[in-house]
């Protein structure tokens, strides 16, 4: 059974691999968005080749959300996270719909998504390791309030200038996580 | 000097008057102050500055204390226009 969230504005479902391939393929023909996502840039992808590069999602230890507005069908973005045995997540989002850049979707799907790994699996430590130069990124665990933990030296390549580039990790710790919200409460 | 040149950065980044940019304007605390605004300070800071912000400056820009102190060793009147860098940022939706 598909896992569903709500927050304020938004819905989040999860969705296995063909739905997740048919809901954002037509983020594909987006090259900030494929290139912010590691996904190579001037790349014409076939459905197929999209499809083949997403990971088989089975909410047990791969995660991927759909992002919907309420009230719409339509899917805006992806929250992603896989869960290792140990009990670290990984986490990846896509906002593929530009209008809603910048309107504090993020901060409010990754809150809902660490309540949920937190709560529900066995994640002790949510992770990122976004480009130092993708600042909206940066932006937004920085406004989560997770901790800096290190900059990784050129670690990927720029998509638009193919230089070396650093990443930053940053990372959320559960007892940490569950203080903040806490005291947000 | 260098402070209200910070709060004057920040206060173009989210669009609002200077006055309402406190020496306390921070992420999280300051309406406007979003991911797109932010991306607009990093860019007018590298504008002011004259050069790409080391990834050390970037991660560590928070609070209008942040930006005054990435701000403060470049503070000079009497120095010379330097080159502007090409943008090379990325903008991305994650």
């Amino acid at each position: 059974m598909a896992i569903h969230l709500e927050t304020e504005r938004f819905t989040l479902d999860s969705m296995r691999r063909l739905e997740a391939a048919r809901q954002t393929f037509a983020f594909s023909k987006d090259q900030e968005y494929t290139g912010s996502m590691g996904l190579g840039r001037n790349r014409t992808w076939t459905f197929y080749g999209w499809y083949k590069q997403l990971k088989k999602y089975n909410d047990r230890k791969k995660f991927c959300f759909g992002i919907r507005p309420k009230g719409s069908h339509k899917v805006i973005g992806v929250e992603l996270a896989e869960l290792t045995a140990g009990g670290i997540a990984v986490l990846t989002v896509g906002v593929g719909d530009k209008a809603w850049w910048g309107k504090g979707v993020v901060q409010e799907t990754r809150t809902a998504l660490l309540d949920y790994l937190f709560a529900h699996t066995n994640c002790r430590r949510a992770w990122g390791t976004p480009s130092v130069r993708n600042f909206p990124s940066v932006f937004n665990y920085q406004a989560l309030g997770f901790t800096s933990e290190g900059i990784l030296r050129e670690h990927g390549l720029d998509w638009r200038s193919g230089k070396p580039t650093d990443h930053v990790s940053f990372a959320m710790l559960k007892e940490d996580w569950l203080a903040r919200r806490q005291g947000k409460a | 000097m260098s402070t209200r040149r910070a709060r004057e950065l920040i206060a173009d980044a989210v669009g609002r008057s200077i006055d309402t940019i406190g020496d306390d304007a921070a992420i999280g605390v300051t309406e406007g102050w979003d991911s797109l605004a932010h991306m607009r300070l990093v860019e007018a800071l590298e504008e002011a500055l004259g050069r790409p912000l080391e990834s050390r400056e970037v991660i560590s820009l928070r609070s209008t204390r942040d930006v005054t102190a990435v701000l403060r060793p470049s503070i000079s009147p009497a120095e010379p226009a330097k080159p502007k860098p090409a943008t090379d940022r990325t903008r991305g939706p994650c």
